[in-house]
């Protein structure tokens, strides 16, 4: 995911690694990326954000 | 020349090792080719192999001036019931319980996740086994190996290899039992039903819990110390934050070690006059009701709490309280998933989760009281 790239609704967003499984984190909306919040390998907390982007349609 | 030929292993081979070999050589390729529980049917399987290799005297009683087999001396640690709780310990400090302490009504999840275990203990005392094994094969339905091993040591040794292979293999099996049962008996709107995150749980919460859990455990089912105990031990270990070279070991070195000992004893039991019965066809098949009637017992009191008022609990967080950790939490998540692909219970339903691990050992100690 990178910053100006278009997402559609429901595509693979991000990968979280938790208990030895993969989630897969959707995008909830069609959109074009403004901002990734995160790196490949962080940590991540219940409520942080992700990555913010402008809903399109 | 003779004398040569019955020394052999092969002159003594009946018919009843022959197929116990063919059964460790199916346990070892379900672990190896397609990954059953690899960790623990591995040594289970090879175990297995080895005891029924004749003549080998690995659990032979020895005598006087006489060393006994290998195995006879490390089968202790079982039937002195020394590894399972050991392994407890490790499980303990790798256990998170953070999402049960965050939302402690999924205690109850976890609690109901037990009804497995007594109603097949009903269904197998019907079907004629004594009390003492009926207890053995329905804490299958607690979806927990060591519980299980500790179990059936107490009261019914002689099934012990039946009884581990049957839990060991539903554990694995839990992706392919329970998805069927829960979109059974719950709806698609309450498989959509979202939860919301917990509060951060202070340190001092997550210190005192695994002290107060031992202390109101053991009060309450003497019995279920020694696994209890050593769990809260553990969790203890890993959430005081001063002890992180024991929490280390206890995650790694000292369970692996249990593990590899624990499932070569196991394995070894799986002798062909012991394991070649009914009874073991008979076991296997109550070993899965048991395992279905443990998630419907979680998703049906899920269902009631999702009528409740407070905050939304999905119901399919409740087929997760059959411990099995934290495989059923995954199931849990991948079919909520199939109905909303942006719902995330993963982390909701390790509540249940981890509280079925204290719930089986609970039952496990009740029924010990009982038929001890």
């Amino acid at each position: 995911m990178q910053v100006g790239a278009t997402v559609e609704a429901k595509t693979q967003a991000f990968v979280l690694d938790a208990m030895k499984m993969d989630t897969y984190i959707y995008a909830p909306h069609h959109g074009t990326v403004q901002e990734v919040c995160v790196q490949v390998g962080d940590t991540v907390q219940v409520g942080m954000v992700l990555a913010r982007y402008r809903s399109e349609g | 020349m003779d004398a040569l030929w019955t020394s052999t292993g092969l002159a003594n081979m009946s018919w009843r090792e022959l197929a116990m070999i063919c059964i460790a050589c199916l346990l070892l390729w379900l672990a190896i080719r397609k990954q059953f529980e690899p960790l623990l049917l591995v040594p289970i399987g090879f175990g297995a192999l080895m005891a029924n290799l004749p003549l080998s005297g690995l659990m032979a009683e020895g005598g006087p001036g006489e060393t006994g087999g290998l195995f006879h001396y490390l089968f202790y640690g079982v039937k002195l019931e020394i590894f399972p709780p050991l392994i407890f310990l490790g499980l303990g400090a790798l256990t998170d319980f953070g999402p049960l302490l965050s939302n402690p009504k999924t205690f109850f999840l976890g609690a109901a996740a037990q009804v497995g275990v007594f109603g097949t203990f009903l269904a197998a005392s019907a079907m004629g086994f004594t009390p003492q094994e009926a207890a053995s094969i329905g804490i299958i339905g607690g979806a927990d190996g060591p519980t299980s091993i500790y179990l059936t040591m107490k009261l019914a040794p002689h099934l012990l290899g039946a009884i581990a292979v049957s839990a060991y293999s539903y554990m694995a099996l839990v992706p392919l039992i329970q998805p069927p049962i829960m979109r059974l008996l719950t709806t698609q709107k309450e498989r959509a039903i979202r939860m919301e995150a917990g509060a951060e749980v202070p340190t001092w919460v997550r210190i005192i819990f695994p002290i107060g859990v031992t202390i109101v455990a053991a009060l309450i089912v003497p019995a279920a110390t020694s696994l209890i105990g050593l769990l809260m031990f553990g969790n203890l270990l890993r959430e005081c934050g001063v002890t992180e070279r024991l929490t280390r070991s206890a995650q790694n070195e000292l369970i692996n070690l249990i593990t590899i000992i624990l499932g070569l004893c196991v394995g070894v039991t799986m002798s062909g006059d012991t394991f070649l019965r009914a009874e073991t066809i008979k076991i296997l098949v109550l070993g899965c009701v048991a395992f279905a009637l443990s998630t419907a017992g979680g998703l049906l009191l899920g269902k009631i709490m999702a009528r409740m008022p407070g905050s939304p609990v999905n119901p399919l967080i409740g087929a997760a309280g059959v411990s099995a950790v934290p495989m059923a939490a995954r199931v849990a998540h991948n079919v909520a998933q199939e109905t909303d692909p942006h719902n995330y219970l993963l982390m909701h339903a390790m509540g249940p989760n981890v509280a079925g691990v204290i719930g089986t050992a609970v039952a496990a100690g009740g029924l010990l009281a009982l038929l001890k």
